[in-house]
């Protein structure tokens, strides 16, 4: 049989529930909050002075007092921009060489969300980030004053209707039916593109994704931004806002209309290319990628490492791989008493395994050589599962007590088959908590799995708890380590996981087609991104520049990290300027450059630039995170966690757009667009 | 606001700014004037003198420079006057891509109306412009007048206090003009305030009972048609029943030397071109086949 490559990688960790709370909260509060201090600050200096005496008494009384509330717990954080802005200034004026090796800014990042911190954001007290989260909320207060304060003058029904009206527009507009035909010409790409057998979902699954994707999120973007900007121009929109229609309404009426529209063509391009995906698929393929599996995932670590002495470590070897994703972990002679070993501790468990006789786990690791070893032989690798009924030493009786038992077996006369040795191993595993595999061959980057009695979780064990001796207890944990002295096993947190969902399932093909479905959610959360940032934006900018700011947002959101790399200094060869110094004089991009007065102004112009860019690098989308393309392509559920988590980002990042809209559009004079 | 007004200004000032808030043109100079419940009141004026705008500022597509607006008691700036006012533009901007019906609907469903008052209100409004039988045809295909019926009818679909029109029968051909202002008529005749801006003149006099008329953004005049228009230097006498004789001229022009005054003229009264041309249809419309045929054919 040929071998098997379903592998699934994370540069960052996917998202789940955990990371909308704490610091991650904290730090969209106080990002949002920010922009929205600032923009109160804006209107205090200028748009006050120039408001009309009239205007501003007949401001409602409870939009006052929200406005005047929200605007005196923001001072805090305009002091605190004020300081920042000052701190960038100092720092363009005193920039140096040092520049260059990314000393000017701490970076850090949290986990989850992919939030570039401006300054060590966690790593400050407690009390300033109370004060600069309170400050925070009260920017976004005075900002969403007039919404709240008119908040049950909305109605759901004018909404609708200016929904429908979007709709009916789009579906009348033969733009759409001409991109909808340019899909079906690109699905029909994989006739021109080789690929290997059993990379046929791959390959099919990318060009159906990134065809309906990349047409429809521009047809979006275009129809979007160009709604508005008409009505504008043909006027028609001045004989909607003559009747009781608040321009939030016209807003969100427009976007949920085009969003309305592009789902229901997204739904039907997903559902035909989904028949073109599973035509006639190569076994191959279908046995490596026309799944859904669904990994549980542990948590890893290392122990007994020799750089260490002992102890345990996040991290394993490094072997001097470019790409530092996995760590290694050392081989050892079996008969070793502390071998280097990786953790992966589960947890918890989905009870749907409690009715199970055994337990999948599959793996990919990375095999390092430091010798040739024997060849087309894989490295052995010992796996040992342990349950919460383990007790330390357990090791040995279960040893013995299974030879007996299996010797016992064989000497009634009966057939060892596979059965009857899960029969066994459940019996001990249930008995001793543990069980192991003493050898098995490891390949480079080939999937393989391990099956494990089923009997080694318990009932009352689903999620990791603290035991009587204090210890963590875990429902499942399975140590890994290499048996063969001269070799190195990489692995990282996702490279081995335990499938939650039946693989004998006859149902594969079934799975694989709603979890396509599910991927194509993901495009759907980018239509709803370009379509909402297009109509904000066209509320200001005509239909053509909105739709080409919305693509610029769009892409530039694919390169966010990169954009923050930049930004903090730490990418290789400086910001702009010291990069196009380098490139006219030849210079290699690590190198130092020298004190020269050229030099130093170059030095300086990209510290600012680098601080105008932290500090407008949270108006790029991290589009990476829509992206649910890989998961398909390798035969892994999305889990709607995931999904559900994405959205909610969505939302977050969508909502300061949408308020932005508000004011855009409420300030707007219709009339004077002719 | 005085109890009877619908509108009111007061010093009502519109100056348009570029981007950089550099004045570009003073579009309206302190304007204040009233409309009163139950009148047609005419915006009058040459283009560019402010009559679009003044409009434009009280439905609140435009923001005021200087001065208030009030609606039906409430700033010109809150949405919610809108509830009881119908605007007809003068082009009849609405959806082309939408049928009679959907546009009603749609409007409908903008004064959160419930779904079988709106229907029944959107035939009924569909019959009284005369479009039930062009009701599903998309607006694009519309004509000018059908167009400027469906804005009207959009108009009067929340069955509005106040009716603003903008050019009312622009682009209208003389029935359709006659009809729209027949309508306007009934409307004032229903408790109605009607506010409307024109250029055709005979149509204000028509059926306007106060105008404003502006000029370079200011207002020139402002009162009863009747009383603005009353000529008090001349005297004029109406009868029937006479043939104008040489004696009957000298006779009157002896009458009005005996009293101190000079006769300009005295003739036989004409009517107006738009009675004649409506007497003209009606008749061929009785009389189908009849024409006119030039001299020169009648042997």
């Amino acid at each position: 049989m040929t071998p098997l490559f379903a592998l699934l990688f994370f540069e960052k960790d996917p998202l789940n529930w955990s990371n909308l709370t704490g610091w991650s909260l904290i730090y969209y509060i106080q990002t949002v909050g920010g922009f929205a201090t600032f923009a109160v600050f804006l209107w205090l200096l200028i748009g006050y002075p120039r408001s009309r005496r009239e205007d501003i008494q007949a401001i409602p009384a409870l939009q006052r007092f929200l406005f005047f509330v929200g605007a005196f717990l923001s001072i805090p954080m305009l002091l605190w921009q004020a300081a920042v802005l000052v701190e960038i200034a100092l720092q363009a004026v005193t920039a140096g060489p040092q520049a260059q090796e990314g000393g000017g800014t701490v970076a850090a990042s949290i986990p989850g969300l992919g939030f570039i911190i401006r300054t060590a954001f966690p790593f400050r007290p407690i009390w300033f980030h109370t004060v600069l989260t309170i400050g925070g909320l009260g920017g976004i207060l005075a900002v969403l004053s007039p919404i709240i304060s008119n908040l049950f003058h909305y109605r759901l029904g004018r909404l609708r209707a200016v929904a429908r009206l979007a709709f009916k527009e789009g579906i009348r507009q033969r733009v759409l039916y001409a991109f909808s035909g340019l899909v079906f010409v690109a699905l029909f790409a994989g006739w021109f593109v080789n690929t290997k057998p059993s990379d046929e979902i791959r390959t099919y699954v990318y060009i159906a994704y990134f065809s309906i994707g990349s047409l429809l999120l521009v047809t979006g973007a275009l129809l979007a931004g160009m709604s508005l900007p008409g009505d504008m121009r043909r006027q028609s929109l001045q004989t909607v806002v003559t009747k009781p229609v608040e321009r939030f309404e016209i807003l969100l009426g427009r976007i949920a209309g085009f969003v309305q529209l592009m789902t229901l063509v997204l739904l039907v391009m997903s559902g035909l290319s989904l028949l073109y995906v599973m035509r006639d698929i190569n076994p191959e393929a279908s046995r490596e990628s026309l799944k859904a599996r669904v990994p549980i995932y542990g948590n890893l670590r290392f122990l007994n490492l020799p750089s260490n002495s002992g102890g345990t470590e996040a991290r394993g070897e490094n072997v001097g791989r470019e790409w530092d994703y996995r760590g290694y972990l050392p081989g050892s002679r079996a008969t070793r008493a502390n071998p280097p070993q990786a953790v992966f501790e589960f947890q918890e468990i989905p009870t749907s395994l409690l009715q199970r006789d055994s337990i999948r786990a599959e793996f990919t690791f990375d095999i390092y050589r430091t010798t040739k070893g024997n060849e087309n032989q894989g490295v052995a690798v010992r796996f040992a599962g342990f349950g919460p009924n383990y007790t330390v030493g357990a090791e040995e009786a279960w040893r013995k007590e299974r030879k007996e038992m299996r010797d016992a077996f064989i000497a009634k006369g009966q057939e060892l088959d596979a059965k009857a040795e899960l029969n066994i191993d459940n019996e001990l595993a249930k008995k001793h908590g543990y069980y192991e595999m003493p050898s098995l061959p490891v390949f480079d980057y080939q999937t393989a799995s391990v099956i494990l009695p089923a009997g080694l979780i318990a009932k009352d064990v689903t999620s990791a708890s603290v035991g009587k001796s204090g210890k963590p207890v875990f429902p499942i944990v399975v140590k890994v380590s290499c048996l063969e002295p001269s070799q190195y096993i990489g692995m990282a947190r996702y490279d081995f996981y335990l499938r939650a969902d039946d693989d004998a399932s006859r149902l594969d093909r079934l799975w694989f087609g709603l979890n396509y479905l599910k991927g194509a959610i993901g495009l759907w959360m980018q239509l709803v991104l370009l379509v909402t940032v297009a109509v904000v934006l066209s509320t200001y900018f005509s239909g053509v520049v909105a739709f080409l700011v919305t693509l610029k947002l769009w892409v530039m959101g694919w390169f966010r990290e990169f954009v923050a790399q930049i930004a903090f200094g730490a990418n290789v060869g400086g910001g702009p300027l010291e990069s196009m110094l380098r490139l006219v004089r030849r210079d290699a991009p690590a190198t130092k450059l020298e004190d020269t007065p050229v030099n130093q102004a170059a030095f300086r112009f990209d510290e600012f630039y680098r601080g105008a860019m932290r500090i407008f690098l949270d108006l790029f989308p991290d589009m990476e995170r829509f992206d649910f393309t890989i998961y398909v392509q390798e035969g892994f559920d999305i889990s709607w966690g995931l999904i559900g988590v994405t959205f909610v980002l969505l939302i977050g990042y969508l909502t300061p757009w949408i308020v932005l809209g508000f004011y855009l559009l409420r300030w707007k004079e219709v009339a004077s667009a002719n | 606001m005085a109890g009877d007004a619908v509108v009111e200004t007061q010093k009502l000032t519109k100056i348009y700014r570029d981007f950089w808030g550099r004045q570009k043109k003073t579009a309206l100079r302190a304007l204040t004037f009233e409309v009163r419940r139950g009148e047609i009141f005419g915006l009058l004026g040459p283009n560019g003198s402010g009559k679009t705008t003044t409009i434009k500022l009280l439905l609140g597509l435009l923001f005021p420079t200087e001065g208030e607006a009030f609606v039906l008691g409430k700033s010109s700036n809150d949405v919610r006057k809108n509830e009881k006012i119908g605007y007809l533009p003068e082009e009849s901007y609405l959806y082309r891509f939408l049928n009679a019906e959907e546009t009603l609907d749609f409007y409908g469903r903008l004064f959160d109306m419930d779904g079988e008052v709106r229907r029944k209100r959107s035939m009924e409004l569909i019959e009284k412009v005369g479009l039930k039988n062009d009701r599903k045809r998309i607006l694009k295909e519309y004509s000018k007048g059908m167009r400027q019926r469906i804005g009207l009818a959009q108009a009067l679909i929340n069955d509005p206090e106040l009716v603003i029109l903008d050019e009312p029968t622009s682009g209208l051909d003389p029935l359709g003009a006659r009809w729209m202002k027949d309508l306007i008529v009934e409307l004032r005749n229903q408790g109605k305030t009607i506010i409307m801006c024109s250029h055709r003149l005979e149509d204000v006099q028509d059926i306007c009972d106060r105008i404003a008329i502006l000029s370079n953004g200011e207002l020139q005049a402002y009162g009863r048609v009747d009383e603005l228009l009353q000529d008090t230097r001349r005297v004029e006498m109406r009868a029937t029943g006479l043939e104008l004789s040489e004696n009957l001229r000298n006779d009157l022009q002896q009458l009005v030397l005996k009293y101190g005054g000079k006769v300009d003229s005295v003739g036989h009264p004409t009517t107006t071109l738009e009675d004649y041309f409506l007497k003209i249809v009606e008749e061929s419309s009785s009389r189908p086949g009849r024409r006119f045929l030039p001299p020169e054919t009648k042997n």
